[in-house]
């Protein structure tokens, strides 16, 4: 009762406040998820491990995973207890099913990552589920609970009551559910919001947003003996949104949208989230106006999502070497929140463990540093002062001074002003052509040096600016923007993060601007999951047609178009497939 | 003017006008060097005898009329791996090819991605597997290593092995009819005209060039790549992934490694199937590169055997490599293309380390870290 008194204190103070962005009161009152034990993995999951990967990790050049090698006079028990010091750091104890060990055997089908050995695991396996006890915390006495939500993405409209229920969260060595404990947490919400939590301890969670913009909870279960790693439920509260499903045939009705306003909302949403907007989301926000719709946008938790996406990417961290630091698992959560300026976002990511895994001291630590983190070549001088790093020794790097090892010069650079300097000109490139990334530098810098708070205003003018929502010309999407378009548009769903880098890793490998994303088209659109009209399903086909040309490039088919497009669309061998596929695989697609 | 003369001085000017056209802009020269090179490696060990049956193998007998024959190439590699390591890093420092280790010294591939500044896709590691196979794809090498490594392909494609999970869930596309190939190449255009002024010149789509690798990427990705029941199943998926290779980035340096030969450890019919197989995958390779008008005449095939075999299959029908003959210790090189001597004389011993360093000489690159010496009698004087 005293608690609850204290908290609810708390929630009244901060809303008096002002509005504290990002809750960070919540773990304080609870000890952190459980390590994995190494008395379980003797027991459990060493025969396992013993059985599917020592013939390859007990021995060199098996990855980065290697077992202890076996030694005359060493015993099992004693082996298996070594091995555990060696299987600790690909546990995740924040995010336990995205721990490495898991994921690395687990079937692609069901999430898991590419494994030079293959997969061992279904997801609904036996070994699978002893796997992530492991990973969760279990000892031979007790496995620990795991919090479970049907969605973990919900959306509402403000003051529509909002229900998020925790009781598909579970215990696998208790019959009883009811005996978890709950505990939640308002991780982060909107700025202006006064939301908050009035019963942390109830199973399900209620409550009323008072504003647009993402409302992100984390909830933990207890069993009486751990609490479990925390797992997020994001609630995207929008004005006026409504989920509309035309019919395949259907006309989603963007014609009555005015053609201006709708190509101002793509440009935002494809610049700064990522993406196209759904025929829905650009009916409900498209009449909207442009200051209020920056600044919801800006706020959105999808916005923050997709930069540490494209960042991630762009630096390699996916699949083997996705982040594991809290700082990098938080940071999408707190991009919106604290309005977090460029180098800070890619300093989050770049001090993660998984970026110097990614790239090892020597030439390639040499290369990140220069293209990915400066935004230039490496030198000479970098390349051999990185090699003699890789050796132990320690060398001294003009403008940085003295660096004892690797880590010590990644760090150097990350606070240098010419990381700095480079980050904010990546992120002003999202938006801007090259001539006017170099003109409102020195403004952008001057905000970022201001406060969180002058660069979210800084970046607001930016997308405000005349200039920006009126220009005619166009710029290429990029491989992350043009995939999560594609699944929007042909497939209405946003695509997960390993559906991304996978696909991204193809395309990579491939030569050409398009072509690779035509493909793409091509399978999406053969896969049956598409929702394609039947040419009898169309009843006004140039109205039809015409819808098209709006939803995926903004803009109604000029005549000549009109009679192309209608002629393919009658053709035995074309159809509404061959239109769809034409325009998605056309060089105005590809651009934003 | 001396009718006698008058010859002499029609020849006289027949040569200095044949002269002019020869530096001009007459009929091109063929090129003295080749601007691309695929390697061939028929791993799982072949003999010279059946390389060369021009029954067996008619490809590789017509790249022997044409281009060179070097025989007696000694090959003491204990097995396929450690052999092609040898072929690709020309170091006679032996690999132990049960651990499958990467090598420690520079791959050709490296080396000509150094030398020749190029990027990661003008250079190719095709495979007939997949896994620790890689491993000869690029060194250790402090210098060299992963920042040179070539891209790789096996399996489904360099395109379609990534995107594995993706098209298990999805599925694979349907052929593409000629008819929506040209209605799709009519309605891109269309577009591309609509709006030249605001599109960016880098964005392709709707060029003949996007079509052409888009074309190349979903022959790999569809339907028919899954009816794959010849004889050689994974010699031929390397061979399918080779060819979108080949189309869409034309490499610089292609390198395509089989390994069904192997089959002759349990029947010497089923390895003269693969062989026979083989050679009409190889002949599939050349057609391709023969009709691309960049990579035709510009290329130049290198085919061995990462080592040989007994002289004579067993009483079960086995060809195994256990015996003492040549057949066994030496294997055949046939090189075809441009950049070759015409009359090459070949003299001392020679082995498959000298591979690595002849086709580095082909592309204009030096190997200084290898054993083997380049073959420089066999190559078009620069």
């Amino acid at each position: 009762m005293r608690l609850r008194s204290v908290l609810l204190c708390a929630a009244a103070l901060a809303a008096l406040l002002g509005g504290i962005a990002l809750a960070k009161d919540k773990d304080r009152f609870l000890p952190p998820p459980p390590g994995p034990d190494r008395d379980y993995y003797v027991a459990r999951v060493a025969p396992w491990i013993d059985a599917n990967c020592a013939s390859c990790h007990r021995q060199e050049g098996a990855g980065g995973f290697r077992l202890e090698p076996v030694r005359d006079g060493v015993s099992e028990e004693r082996r298996r207890r070594a091995d555990f010091e060696r299987v600790v750091p690909f546990v995740n104890r924040q995010v336990p099913w995205e721990s490495r060990l898991l994921l690395k055997v687990l079937e692609p089908a069901d999430g898991g990552d590419p494994h030079v050995g293959g997969a061992f695991l279904e997801a609904e396996s036996d070994d699978h589920d002893m796997l992530l006890d492991f990973v969760s915390g279990a000892t031979p006495a007790n496995v620990a609970p795991e919090v479970w939500f049907e969605n973990t993405e919900v959306r509402a409209k403000p003051g529509e009551k909002v229900i998020v229920d925790g009781r598909d969260s579970y215990d696998r060595d208790i019959e009883d559910m009811d005996k978890l404990a709950y505990w939640w947490e308002l991780y982060a919400r909107p700025a202006e919001s006064r939301v908050a939590i009035l019963d942390r301890r109830a199973s399900r969670l209620e409550f009323e947003p008072d504003t647009g913009g993402s409302y992100v909870f984390r909830l933990r279960v207890g069993d009486g003996k751990v609490w479990s790693a925390p797992r997020a439920v994001t609630v995207e509260v929008f004005d006026r949104v409504k989920v509309v499903r035309t019919k395949p045939g259907g006309i989603s009705g963007l014609d009555d949208l005015e053609e201006a306003n709708l190509r101002r909302l793509r440009r935002i949403y494809l610049d700064v989230l990522g993406r196209s907007p759904t025929p829905g989301e650009a009916l409900a926000e498209g009449r909207r106006s442009i200051k209020s719709l920056v600044g919801n946008v800006l706020l959105r938790a999808e916005m923050g999502r997709a930069w540490v996406e494209e960042v991630g990417i762009r630096f390699g961290l996916y699949d083997d070497f996705r982040p594991v630091s809290e700082e990098a698992t938080d940071l999408a959560l707190r991009i919106p929140a604290e309005n977090l300026p460029p180098h800070v976002v890619e300093s989050v990511l770049a001090r993660d463990p998984s970026f110097l895994r990614r790239h090892p001291p020597g030439r390639p630590l040499a290369e990140a540093i220069g293209r990915l983190l400066l935004g230039r070549a490496p030198t000479v001088d970098e390349i051999v002062a990185s090699n003699r790093l890789a050796a132990g020794e320690a060398v001294t790097l003009e403008g940085l001074g003295s660096v004892s090892d690797p880590r010590a010069w990644l760090v150097k650079v990350l606070d240098s002003e010419a990381f700095l300097r480079a980050s904010i000109q990546r992120r002003l490139a999202r938006f801007l052509d090259s001539g006017d990334v170099t003109r409102r530098f020195g403004r952008a810098l001057g905000a970022v040096r201001e406060g969180n708070k002058a660069w979210r205003e800084y970046l607001q003018s930016v997308l405000l600016d005349r200039a920006y929502l009126n220009r005619r010309t166009l710029r290429p999407k990029g491989a992350v923007t043009f995939l999560r378009s594609l699944f929007i548009d042909l497939l209405e769903r946003k695509p997960t993060d390993r559906e991304l880098a996978a696909l991204v890793r193809a395309i990579e490998a491939m030569d050409g601007e398009t072509a690779a994303f035509a493909a793409l088209v091509r399978i999406m659109i053969d896969s049956g999951e598409a929702p394609l009209p039947l040419l009898v399903d169309i009843e006004d086909a140039p109205r039809w047609i015409k819808d098209r040309f709006l939803r995926y490039l903004g803009r109604p088919p000029t005549v000549a178009e009109l009679k192309a497009y209608g002629q393919v669309l009658l053709h035995p061998q074309g159809g509404p497939e061959v239109v769809v596929q034409a325009l998605l695989t056309g060089p105005e697609y590809a651009c934003r | 003017m001396n009718v006698r003369r008058i010859p002499l001085v029609l020849l006289l000017l027949l040569g200095a006008a044949t002269g002019v056209q020869a530096r001009g802009g007459g009929k091109a020269k063929k090129p003295a060097a080749p601007e691309h090179v695929v390697l061939v490696i028929l791993g799982g060990g072949v003999r010279t005898q059946d390389l060369l049956d021009p029954e067996l193998m008619p490809t590789v007998a017509a790249m022997a009329t044409s281009g060179h024959v070097v025989k007696q190439v000694a090959s003491g590699a204990p097995d396929g791996y450690a052999a092609a390591a040898r072929i690709l890093t020309g170091k006679r420092a032996g690999l132990d090819g049960a651990a499958k280790e990467r090598p420690a010294h520079p791959t050709l591939a490296e080396i000509v991605r150094e030398q020749r500044k190029l990027p990661g896709e003008k250079a190719w590691f095709v495979s007939f597997e997949g896994e620790e196979q890689l491993h000869l794809a690029h060194s250790t090498h402090a210098q060299h290593g992963a920042v040179f490594a070539p891209s790789v392909a096996y399996g489904q494609g360099a395109f379609a092995q990534p995107m594995a999970s993706f098209l298990e869930v999805l599925g694979r596309p349907v052929p593409m009819e000629p008819e929506t190939w040209a209605q799709l190449r009519r309605l891109r255009l269309l577009s591309r005209n609509a709006r030249r002024s605001v599109i960016p010149r880098e964005i392709d789509a709707g060029l003949p060039q996007a079509e052409r690798v888009e074309r190349a990427l979903l022959r790999e990705l569809d339907r028919k790549a899954l009816l794959n029941r010849g004889p050689n199943p994974r010699d031929e998926e390397a061979t399918r992934a080779a060819l979108t290779v080949l189309e869409v980035h034309r490499p610089v340096l292609t390198v395509i490694r089989y390994g069904e030969a192997e089959q002759a450890q349990a029947s010497y019919a089923a390895y003269r199937r693969v062989l026979a197989a083989n050679d009409a995958g190889l002949a599939r390779l050349r057609t391709a590169v023969a009709a691309d008008p960049r990579m035709g005449g510009r290329t130049t095939f290198v085919l061995v055997a990462d080592r040989g075999r007994n002289e004579k299959p067993d009483a079960q029908g086995r060809l195994a490599a256990d015996d003492a003959s040549k057949q066994r210790r030496h294997v055949a090189v046939v090189i075809d293309g441009p950049g070759l001597a015409r009359r090459p004389r070949l003299k001392g011993p020679r082995s498959i380390d000298d591979i690595a360093p002849t086709i580095a000489r082909l592309l204009g690159c030096r190997m200084p870290h290898a054993d083997g010496t380049s073959w420089d009698s066999l190559l078009a004087a620069k």
